[in-house]
């Protein structure tokens, strides 16, 4: 007789007793396996989402012991802020422009190395989530030097092929330099993205593809009718994720900008982080903070409740 | 049991002959924990001479336990040690809105005894008593002095039949010269943001006077008033104008070096801090430099700009501060502040009585300027407010340069930053 | 595709799209190699040949960054942090995957929907109490602060991982051991660790790799030098000396890439598979 069943059969009992009766069997399990991990949840997560909440209805200087209660102050400061604005819409522009990329070159990309028509698929799927495995500083290191101005590597190859005329301050212009870090960010990311479409392609049962060819589909209209269709939950999963990878941002703008030029790189993560610790204003950075919350937990909760009964049942 | 008593009497023994000495003048000699910012190699180690030679004078009396924490991660750590256990008694502080910062959250002590006691006002630069003072108290010792300037090239200049300009008018005229002659005019390099904001400042505080600056530093005045726009107006303008070198928001004050070496550029206004790239080992200009102080505008006098570049705080929680004064009654002392000069390689020192006479004539005509009593002086907008007013205010200076703001818009940015920090005009 | 379904048959039926494939591919294996190439040249070859292979492979650009930059000691941070971390969140992970996977829990789903939010949670949601939270407890700026901080993010990524694998386990194989008397956790200290070690494995490496490349954290909740890791201590290479040359900070970035390349070459299957089933990490 399984655990499983010896339980079920006590469900009539009231719930007190069954918490009782689990505490003296499940000692172990109960403290070691529930108690402890919510416990360094709560303290490490729970609470200070909850108290990043509180932050955000008070004005402090993150140095202070006096904390002020400000009531809404900060989320109509957060309507009036110029600055708020510009990183709100560089975000929205990330991730659009981040999810495009990531379904229409990753898409592409895995049909295509799906197809059979390709040799060591396996080879360049590694080749393409290679750069996963660098951090993002490095990442950022990197393209830094290949852009910079003067001695970079690009500018030399533009100069080399006669392009001269296309050459910018790729990492100074203020209309472009947030395009050259989506790219750069898209380019590290797309290992991804790429790995779960050709997990999803993976699946799709092979008779199907078998059965509209003998009706006489072309490789384009299996394509639109069979793939994509089958591959819908995948390319949800890679939605919700690409989405929630481009409101996290800050390593990219960090290292390789710092927001500028003029706040053209400027995003919510990194304006956050400029609120807070640069100018010392940690309760409207908290309200930054709870903005960014309530973005990820819609797309969070959806996702992991799938994520959850997949892995316990 | 014969061998274990002789044993305990042995250690009894030596801990009698060889501890008690030492554990009696470690309880009695007072630990002060001294944390700097640290900026250069130099500069480091000055800092740390600091605390071994007052320590070996002070043996067995007082001990500074020495930290450095470099520059870039200097405000953080100040975030986290203060309000940490066993914070540092005397830190390195910033002046202006940043040492108001530190006040106001209760961290500073006030040191008007011990500028009683030791005498401070008779040996320092009078600029940084001034600087050092809060509703009038004071707060912090300035350690290093220094000023923004109009540098020049002395040889562009003549060769062109121009003098240095003591006219804001001068100074437009000479640079429709240059532009013509395809000189640079002035020099910006504000990739990082802050430089451009000395040339606004100046202008502000020379336009309009020092007055309405203290006044709008207080928040006695607006940012969206007509003046702050105007400010950022003419930076426009000059931007606009072609009076920068190109690609002005792109450069680094280091880079830009090179072209004003080269003569490709003929006047820069920015700090004194700029002689660390302009002077060779020896402390000669690597070229043809002189400098004057801003032009005045309209025809009211100029208006110098000399500011506190170090400054040292004692924490208010501090258990030994009558050591700690101490401590910094060295800092301040003439051997100190030569050394500083010196080997520190950092001009210029807070204690007047410092002779600058093995400098170069030009920088002991600074010192001179610095250390001068002036009837006003002014800091620049990022040292003047706190970091919740200066970080919008450079990013809305940068935007306007770079033409993604109008002026309005800029001051409209830094005044809805006042309105949520300081409240309302007052 | 109309164009592939046009050469079906083809003999350049493959080889075209083959070539285009591995042209772009190009993109992505071009700057890193260029990289490693540049790190391995002098000063003065870099100016003389920018793209093409060292002629004469030199090391001293390592050399030279390795001992300028402090990269022992941050190395010795980097690992301390990205091992220490792993292995307390896996002490964390494994009784709750066992829990969550083997016993009836009232309210599982919830509570483990819960601990998982932390996956998908911006950093910037928590950071500011976290800092408050570690500057209270006297642990900010420390070693043991980061890798307390570092464990309780991880854990759910390893409870995820393992909480598939365990519930994979059959329950028969408890039954014997629980007819001998074997009490519970007799039954997770000699069943289901032995049997989990896999993916114990798997888990441990993925969360190294991760907190490795991890940066928002140990830029806010760290200050002091000597304890940064590396992916923050690189940043070293930015200022005016090190980026007029081009080898230096290359050789830099090589070095700091170094221990994941290698984790990625020896277990390259396993990452991704681990990666793919964690991905929502990061």
């Amino acid at each position: 007789m399984t655990e499983a069943i010896g339980l079920r059969s006590q469900v009539r009992e009231t719930f007190l007793s069954k918490l009782a009766d689990f505490m003296a069997n499940r000692g172990f399990v109960l403290v070691f396996g529930i108690i402890l991990p919510v416990a360094v949840y709560v303290v490490f997560v729970g609470w200070p989402i909850l108290f990043n909440i509180y932050l955000s209805f008070t004005k402090w200087n993150g140095l202070a012991p006096d904390v002020v209660f400000v009531g809404i102050d900060n989320y109509i400061r957060l309507i009036n802020d110029p600055g708020f604005r510009q990183a709100f819409f560089n975000s929205l522009k990330w991730a659009l422009l981040a999810l495009s990329i990531h379904l229409g070159i990753g898409l592409t990309l895995s049909i295509l190395l799906h197809s059979g028509r390709v040799d060591f698929p396996a080879f360049f799927r590694s080749l393409i989530f290679l750069p996963f495995t660098m951090s993002l500083v490095t990442v950022g290191l990197m393209f830094s030097l290949i852009l910079s101005p003067g001695f970079g590597v690009l500018d030399a190859l533009l100069r080399g092929v006669g392009l001269e005329g296309l050459i910018r301050t790729w990492l100074g212009d203020y209309d472009i330099t947030i395009y050259v870090l989506i790219i750069i960010d898209a380019w590290a990311y797309l290992g991804i993205p790429l790995m779960m479409f050709h997990a999803g392609l993976s699946a799709i049962n092979t008779e199907l593809f078998d059965a509209a060819r003998v009706d006489g589909a072309s490789e384009w209209q299996l394509a639109w009718h069979v793939t994509l269709p089958s591959l819908k939950p995948v390319i949800l999963i890679v939605t919700m994720l690409s989405v929630i990878q481009s409101l996290k941002t800050f390593d990219l703008v960090s290292v390789m900008t710092g927001g500028g030029p003029a706040g053209g790189t400027s995003v919510l993560g990194h304006y956050m982080y400029v609120i807070s610790f640069r100018r010392n204003d940690f309760g409207y950075g908290a309200t930054i903070g709870v903005v960014m919350l309530l973005f990820s937990a819609g797309f969070a909760l959806t996702y992991l409740r799938g994520v959850a009964r997949n892995a316990l049942d | 049991m014969r061998r274990a008593f002789s044993k305990a009497v042995l250690v009894a023994a030596l801990s009698t002959t060889m501890m008690v000495p030492v554990s009696g003048a470690m309880a009695e000699a007072v630990k002060i924990r001294f944390m700097d910012r640290t900026t250069a190699t130099e500069q480091a180690a000055y800092s740390k001479w600091l605390a071994d030679t007052f320590n070996a004078a002070h043996e067995g009396e007082i001990e500074i336990v020495w930290e450095g924490v470099p520059d870039e991660a200097y405000k953080t750590k100040i975030f986290t040690v203060l309000r940490a256990p066993n914070p540092p008694d005397v830190f390195y502080s910033w002046e202006g809105g940043r040492a108001k910062f530190l006040i106001d959250s209760g961290f500073a002590a006030e040191l008007d005894p011990y500028y009683e006691k030791y005498g401070w006002k008779d040996i320092m630069n009078p600029s940084g008593v001034q600087l050092a003072t809060f509703d009038g108290h004071q707060y912090f010792v300035p350690t290093m002095m220094a000023a923004a300037v109009l540098w020049y090239r002395p040889d562009i200049l003549k060769e062109l039949g121009l003098e240095a300009p003591s006219t804001w008018a001068d100074a437009m005229a000479a640079a429709d010269t240059l532009k013509q002659a395809g000189i640079t005019p002035f020099i910006l390099a504000n990739q990082m943001r802050w430089p451009a904001q000395f040339m606004w400042s100046a202008l502000f505080v020379n336009t309009y006077g020092v007055e309405a600056y203290d006044d709008l530093i207080a928040r006695r005045l607006a940012w969206t008033d007509p003046k702050v726009v105007d400010a950022f107006q003419i930076m426009k303008d000059l931007m606009d104008g072609g009076y920068f070198e190109n690609g002005a928001n792109g450069i680094d004050i280091t880079p830009a070096v090179v072209p004003f070496s080269k003569g490709e550029a003929a006047m820069w206004y920015q700090g004194s801090f700029m002689t660390g790239r302009f002077l060779d080992d020896a402390g000669a200009p690597k070229f043809p430099l002189d400098y004057t102080t801003f032009p005045s505008v309209g025809d009211q006098a100029p208006t110098v700009s000399v500011f506190a570049e170090n400054t040292l705080m004692m924490l208010a929680q501090s258990e030994h501060k009558d050591e700690a004064a101490e401590f910094l009654d060295w800092v301040l002392s003439v051997e100190s502040q030569t050394r500083q000069s010196n080997e520190g390689k950092l001009l210029f020192p807070a204690n007047v009585n410092v002779s600058l006479d093995n400098f170069d004539p030009l920088m002991q005509r600074l010192g001179k300027t610095i250390a001068a009593p002036q009837d006003a002086t002014f800091m620049h907008v990022d040292h003047a407010v706190p970091d919740a007013l200066a970080d919008p205010f450079l990013d809305g200076l940068q935007s306007v340069l770079v033409g993604v703001m109008s002026p309005e818009q800029a001051a409209a940015q830094v005044e809805n930053a006042a309105q949520a920090e300081l409240g309302d005009v007052n | 595709m109309p164009w592939i379904d046009r050469m079906r048959g083809l003999p350049l039926g493959r080889i075209v799209p083959t070539t285009l494939i591995a042209a772009f591919s190009l993109l992505w294996i071009f700057p890193p190699l260029l990289t490693l190439a540049t790190a391995f040249k002098s000063d003065a070859e870099v100016l003389a040949n920018p793209f093409g292979l060292p002629a004469v492979p030199t090391l001293d650009a390592f050399r030279y960054a390795w001992q300028a930059m402090d990269y022992a000691g941050l190395f010795f941070n980097s690992f301390l942090y990205s091992a220490a971390g792993s292995a307390f969140a896996v002490v964390l992970a494994l009784p709750a995957a066992y829990a969550f996977s083997w016993f009836r829990i009232p309210g599982r789903v919830l509570l483990f929907v819960m601990l998982l939010t932390t996956l998908m949670l911006p950093q910037q949601t928590v950071i500011l109490p976290l800092f408050s939270l570690l500057r209270t407890l006297g642990l900010l700026d420390t070693r043991f602060g980061l890798i307390l901080v570092h464990a309780a993010f991880g854990m759910p990524f390893l409870l995820l991982v393992m909480t598939g694998f365990v519930s994979g386990i059959p329950r028969e194989v408890a039954d014997a051991a629980r007819i001998d008397g074997c009490s519970d956790f007799g039954i997770f200290r000699y069943i289901i660790v032995p049997l989990t070690m896999p993916a114990i494995a798997v888990g441990f490496t993925i969360n190294f790799i991760n907190i490795w490349k991890e940066y928002f954290f140990a830029l806010i909740l760290l200050s002091s030098q000597d304890a940064m890791p590396i992916n923050v201590g690189i940043l070293g290479v930015t200022n005016d000396f090190f980026f007029t040359s081009l080898n230096l900070p290359s050789a830099a970035i090589v070095l700091a890439q170094l221990p994941l390349i290698l984790l990625y070459v020896f277990a390259n299957r396993w990452i991704r598979q681990g990666m793919f089933a964690g991905a929502i990490k990061s």
